[in-house]
């Protein structure tokens, strides 16, 4: 019965990444607001890193960290079965620092564009420069 | 001493963009800034030649572990010759660049513009030597920032910073992919490095692995077609490249868009040296056709819309999609030959499009618009600039003695091999590009001047320039005229990843298990 819980938690869970991956993707490409396209680009990346995490999870109880407390490894199999891989968090961690530093610049870039243009939308943004042809 | 040499050689532009605000504060001189920046990088060409050297002189592959890890734990950074050369020619070219940029960047807010340049001058070495497919990541992801934030360096102009914008969703959208690519290997596979990978693909052929393998290869195909503007995902390029600054055109048009092509080098021959032997081929051969599919449905996209531009700048940015095309058709060939033509194209392409950029960034300077029409007669005006300009034109037009006729040659004879109809397509396509060049080249060259130009004080960009042309000459008839040295270098680098690839995976192999 355990199991069958388990494999349907999983199966959800992956079918609710694929769906909200679809939907941020089409953020991205089709909505015309640049706030709604950065919004839809954060929604992404979280995407990506739930999956990762989900990649090194272990459905199991209980759960203890991955931390030899005993060298010699006598715990060694119970913790071999009872922790979460620390890779893909690891993993995870730096993809959030770099997210934030591109999230950063596109929310400033953004900024620049409502006030050098007054507006956020993309289309009438690139709309209203027609000044090509100027260095 | 050699591997770390390489662990150094991308960080210390890293380190120097750090310290810029230190010297900029101290002395708040552009020269002095510039000056710092340059001699750091003088360095790191230096070192890259060191190792570029020393990888000719030995058979096997160096191997740098950060911070003393064994591999499939810590990071490696693998430099064969192929990465070697391209580290070479990217520090080389950056340089120059910046050489170019203490002359052409006058206003108040250059020591950002410096800390950018270092910044993803160290990404792009970083992807050259890195043999961690997560490593890779995080060094897109830097190139990809600093390339960003290049492109919107004009802030008060709504274009580039509109230009930026699309730039950067596309880029990031994109390096989201190839991170949940990176996920995926780690879960199917457990291995994040390239050579241990190599070696777990073979060990996991049931259906469930064999579909991982196809995603991994679909995300990490998309994501470097991104990365390079090839024909789906080319949109963004020619908004982009115009928009920056002219030496950062040349940055992003000669050097960032390599990345991608690198990328697709590491994960088709070092990483897949092994499936041929497995079920795996089948998928293999798949993203050699998209590959080629890609490249060639680039380049005809990028020939025809080259020869409809009015503004200089955007041909150019053309021309870099179809290069680029043809890129991605030779390295899809995973044969010895299609290496070896990808190599000594990256080679020409970056020297002659940089150039090419850098030259008619001077005429830009001078007559104050962009329009190809203003331009004519400028490269008769300044004669060091329009000699670089004539000289990178004809090269990319692929005219005889000059580098860009071999290296069409060789993507000729690959592409021969794997398709007759693709070879005459790549000669077709060349066929109109060269259109273009030659309505560009005779405009700026041979035009009746009709604006009046500035003086401009551009001496050390044209001595640049000089600089450059003199490299593009001697690489041309160096390899044209003496095919023994093509075979050494060129040759002697593809064989060492393409038949010569078991010598080199095990030596590899063998390294990670010393301590």
């Amino acid at each position: 019965m355990k199991f069958v819980i388990e494999e349907f938690t999983y199966v959800l869970i992956i079918c609710v990444l694929i769906i909200n991956a679809l939907i941020s993707i089409y953020g991205i490409v089709y909505r015309r607001s640049l706030t709604k396209k950065l919004l839809s680009l954060t929604v992404l990346s979280d995407t990506v890193f739930v999956a990762i995490i989900l990649a090194g999870f272990i459905f199991t109880y209980p759960i203890v960290p991955p931390v030899y407390s005993d060298i010699r490894g006598a715990d060694k199999d119970f913790l071999l079965n009872h922790a979460s891989d620390p890779l893909p968090q690891a993993l995870v961690l730096t993809g959030i620092v770099i997210g934030l530093a591109v999230n950063a610049l596109i929310a400033f870039g953004i900024i620049q564009v409502y006030r050098l243009t007054g507006t956020i939308d993309a289309r009438k943004a690139v709309k209203s420069l027609l000044e090509e042809g100027v260095e | 001493m050699i591997d770390i040499i390489i662990g150094v050689i991308p960080f210390l532009p890293a380190f120097a963009g750090f310290t810029i605000p230190i010297v900029y504060l101290v002395s708040r001189k552009r020269l002095v800034v510039m000056g710092y920046a340059t001699i750091i990088l003088a360095i790191t060409t230096v070192l890259s030649a060191i190792v570029a050297y020393e990888a000719f002189r030995v058979e096997h592959p160096f191997v740098f572990r950060a911070g003393g890890w064994p591999a499939p734990i810590g990071i490696t950074y693998i430099v064969d010759r192929f990465c070697a050369l391209i580290g070479l020619l990217t520090s080389f070219i950056i340089l120059s660049i910046l050489l170019y940029s203490i002359s052409y960047i006058t206003d108040e807010a250059y020591p950002w513009y410096v800390i950018l340049v270092l910044g993803n001058s160290a990404g792009i070495l970083g992807v050259a030597y890195t043999g961690d497919l997560f490593n890779l990541f995080v060094m897109l992801e830097v190139t990809g920032v600093s390339a960003y934030a290049l492109v919107m360096y004009y802030r008060n102009r709504p274009v580039a910073i509109v230009s930026g914008l699309k730039y950067a969703f596309i880029g990031s959208l994109g390096t989201s992919l190839y991170l949940l690519a990176m996920g995926l290997t780690y879960s199917f596979y457990g291995t994040l490095n390239l050579v241990d990978f190599s070696y777990k693909v073979t060990n996991y052929i049931d259906t469930l692995h064999l579909f991982a393998y196809g995603l991994i290869m679909i995300l990490a195909l998309w994501t470097f077609s991104i990365k390079s503007g090839v024909f789906p995902n080319h949109f963004w390029l020619p908004d982009a490249h115009p928009a920056a600054p002219t030496p950062i055109s040349a940055l992003l048009s000669g050097l960032v868009v390599n990345t991608g092509v690198i990328g697709l080098y590491k994960f088709l021959y070092i990483a897949s040296w092994n499936s041929y032997r497995t079920p795996l081929n089948s998928i293999m051969e798949l993203a050699s056709l998209a590959v080629i599919l890609m490249g060639s449905l680039s380049g005809v996209f990028g020939a025809l819309l080259m020869n409809i531009q009015r503004d200089v700048k955007r041909l150019i940015a053309y021309s870099t999609v179809m290069n680029l095309g043809f890129l991605f058709m030779g390295i899809g060939c995973l044969t010895f030959k299609g290496l070896q033509a990808t190599l000594y194209y990256v080679i020409t392409h970056s020297l002659a499009k940089a150039t090419l950029f850098l030259s008619t960034g001077v005429f830009i300077k001078a007559s104050g618009s962009r329009l190809l029409d203003n331009l004519s007669g400028s490269g008769m005006k300044y004669k060091a600039a329009g000699v670089a300009f004539a000289v990178s034109t004809l090269t990319l037009a692929g005219i005889p003695p000059l580098p860009g006729f071999l290296a069409k040659l060789l993507l000729y004879e690959a592409l021969f091999e794997y398709n007759i109809a693709l070879a005459i397509l790549m000669v077709v396509t060349s066929a109109i590009g060269l259109l273009a060049y030659m309505k560009l080249l005779y405009i700026v060259l041979f035009g009746a001047p009709i604006s009046l130009f500035r003086k401009v004080d551009m001496k050390l960009a044209q001595a640049t320039l000089l600089i450059l042309t003199v490299t593009i000459i001697i690489v041309g008839t160096v390899f044209l005229f003496i095919p023994e040295v093509t075979q050494s270098i060129i040759g002697s680098a593809a064989l060492q990843s393409t038949i010569n690839i078991e010598n080199y995976v095990e030596y590899v192999e063998n390294t990670f298990i010393k301590p």
